[in-house]
């Protein structure tokens, strides 16, 4: 029988492609004119379903030595790389060389590493120039973001109308597939160590304009008390979870007119990129962080107030309806067994914590502090110990991303280029690295312009 | 029908709904196996099957593949929809595991057809939007897609190279990422 092969419509292809890992899918690029199409767009089948995977564990590794940069000359690099976490980490993981840390330099421009974030595949980190280090208070902050898939980098600024601030947030635009960060000025809360007053919300769009919601929040659901209300929220400590298309915050409404501070969730709904707040459960604000459980659902892991210490874990149960959701305590992990030394205080100030699922042991908690890791299996309900790479600094959920460089970072662009680095102790001239004089070298020089006045008004819901 | 399953019989004896390949042939199936497919159901509840449904972009040969899939899987379908008010999930896995092992012979046994029919079979999936038939073919592409360079992927499904040189060569560059 002669083989009449029928053609597939694109819809068929990107339910074929949407469950390809991402390297196949990356491959599949390069068949033909429609299937590059089909896995290029942000907005189709393909980029969605893995938008919709588990993360993994991820670890920031942070390396400083003396490299060699295009030029010949021997100076001072700082690298990171990120290493994902599968039952082990890179050296442990057979031969296999895709699973090799990726790493990325800057060039002359120094990297915080501690102040990782990742939002849709996307890392992004503080940067500045080396020599001269900024003074403190001056000049506009410069960020990095970085795909380590696709090995895509951009170093963009903050509005220099923004002063101080810092990014509170980070996504894929919906419908263009554009990075946008959420850049917040803030002022600290008198008394109230850790917490910040956002007072404006600019959108920055990478290599676009920028948009500035002012904070002053007034309400369009007015509460009782007031006409308008300030929230607070932790600054670089904490950071925002991800879901379905929104970001959210644990944030604090201060006391006010003889109701007590509550806690709140602070929702931005990135397809509108609007705010709103929303009921939040009661667990000890100062230790209690936002996060996203595997299968999709927010959560609030927060610790216990009373002795034996413990790990509460409160779950949003259903998703759909955002005025009538309610918190559950799925999961109360006793922390004795977990080799951590913790206490309340050394939990809300330096630990990582994030919850996802494991590689054997499905749904697990890890948690880092200082130089320790441990996982703990939401099955068995024991702790185990995981060895932390030498230099880790920092912990995150990280998911893989292949939007395409330009269509992540516009002309921003610094530039993609494969490398890979050894599992040796970083060899500088081995990985990807940018130099300033290539960064500002680029047709387009970096810069933001404002698009809009202040447009968007927060709805509260009580 | 008599695979069908004995069990919900009763249940599925009183709606029967006809269903018309491109090549005019007509097949009888149950409204449970029906409903499998998203569009028929849609149909139902609009209440416009009577006098049958004519679905003129699937041929006879693949109608009888595709509704030999559900009369198989509508089965479980019931149970599954059966349980989220009445079982617990545990309950459910106990009852029906040696059921689901088989419906995974069945599948595995199912896949085993010529590239063409597979794509046909795909795309009636898709047409009809039967879920679990469309994930189980799309899987099975894609498993033998997976690893592959954009030449193989190509003789593999007769795919003309439509990109020019410069474009592919762009294309190439911007995923070298995928090819490590």
């Amino acid at each position: 029988m002669a083989a009449r092969v029928p053609s597939l419509t694109d819809a068929v292809v990107a339910e074929i492609l949407s469950r390809l890992p991402p390297h196949s899918i990356g491959r599949a690029r390069a068949v033909c004119r429609s299937w590059n199409a089909i896995a290029s767009d942000p907005t189709t089948v393909v980029n969605r379903a893995l938008a919709a995977r588990s993360p993994t564990v991820a670890a920031i590794i942070k390396d400083a030595g003396i490299g060699r940069i295009a030029d010949g000359c021997r100076r001072p690099v700082d690298a990171v790389r990120v290493d994902r976490f599968r039952g082990a980490w890179y050296p442990g993981v057979g031969k296999k060389t895709r699973l090799s840390p990726r790493a990325l330099g800057l060039g002359d421009m120094a990297i915080s590493a501690e102040s990782f974030r990742s939002w849709d595949g996307v890392l992004c980190a503080r940067a500045f120039p080396r020599n001269p280090p900024p003074q403190h208070g001056a000049g506009a902050d410069e960020y990095m973001l970085w795909n380590p898939l696709t090995n895509a980098c951009a170093v963009v600024s903050a509005p220099s109308a923004a002063g101080q601030g810092w990014i509170i947030g980070g996504y894929a635009h919906p419908m263009t597939g554009r990075f946008h960060l959420l850049h917040s000025s803030d002022v600290a809360v008198p008394g109230n160590r850790g917490l910040l007053t956002p007072t404006t919300v600019r959108i920055l769009a990478v290599a676009g304009p920028y948009t500035v919601i002012k904070f002053h929040l007034t309400q369009e659901v007015p509460l009782p008390e007031s006409k308008t209300t300030t929230i607070s929220m932790r600054g670089e400590e904490d950071h925002a979870a991800s879901l379905r298309g929104n970001l959210h915050w644990l944030v604090l409404q201060p006391a006010s007119a003889g109701k007590a501070a509550a806690a709140a969730l602070l929702v931005f709904d990135t397809a509108r990129e609007e705010f709103r707040l929303m009921a939040a459960p009661e667990p000890d604000p100062e230790t209690a962080r936002l996060r996203v459980v595997p299968g999709g659902k927010l959560c609030v892991l927060a610790l216990t107030q009373q002795p034996p210490l413990a790990l509460e874990v409160w779950v949003l149960d259903d998703s759909s309806d955002d005025t009538r959701r309610s918190w559950r305590l799925r999961e109360t992990v006793r922390l004795e067994g977990s080799a951590l030394g913790l206490s309340p205080r050394s939990f809300a100030v330096a630990v990582a914590v994030e919850v996802v699922e494991g590689v054997d042991e499905g749904e697990e908690v890890f948690i880092q502090s200082g130089r320790r890791m441990a996982a703990y299996s939401v099955g068995r309900k024991a702790w185990r110990n995981v060895s932390l790479l030498r230099s880790c600094a920092a912990l995150l959920l990280h998911r893989e991303s292949i939007v395409p460089p330009g269509v992540s970072f516009g002309n921003a662009l610094r530039g993609f280029r494969s490398g890979r680095a050894s599992a040796e102790p970083c060899s500088f001239w081995e990985i990807q690295r940018w130099d300033r004089s290539t960064l500002t070298s680029a047709n387009v020089p970096l810069q933001w312009s404002v698009k809009s006045e202040p447009r968007t008004k927060i709805n509260t819901m009580a | 029908m008599a695979s069908a399953g004995s069990g919900d019989e009763k249940a599925a004896a009183a709606a029967m709904i006809t269903l018309i390949s491109s090549d005019n042939e007509k097949f009888e199936v149950t409204e449970a196996t029906a409903t499998l497919s998203q569009t028929i159901r849609h149909m139902i509840e609009d209440g416009c099957t009577d006098g049958g449904v004519p679905l003129p972009n699937v041929t006879s040969k693949i109608l009888a593949r595709v509704i030999e899939y559900c009369k198989k899987h509508a089965t479980a379908a019931a149970g599954e929809e059966g349980s989220s008010s009445s079982f617990s999930d545990a309950a459910f896995l106990e009852v029906d595991r040696a059921f689901l092992e088989e419906l995974e012979e069945f599948d595995d046994a199912f896949l085993e057809v010529d590239r063409a029919t597979l794509f046909d079979l795909i795309l009636a999936a898709n047409y009809l939007d039967i879920k679990g038939l469309l994930n189980l073919t799309c899987q099975k592409v894609a498993d033998s897609v997976k690893g592959k360079t954009p030449e193989q992927i190509r003789e593999m499904y007769n795919i003309v190279n439509d990109l020019t040189p410069e474009e592919e060569a762009e294309i190439r560059r911007e995923t070298q990422w995928a090819f490590e």
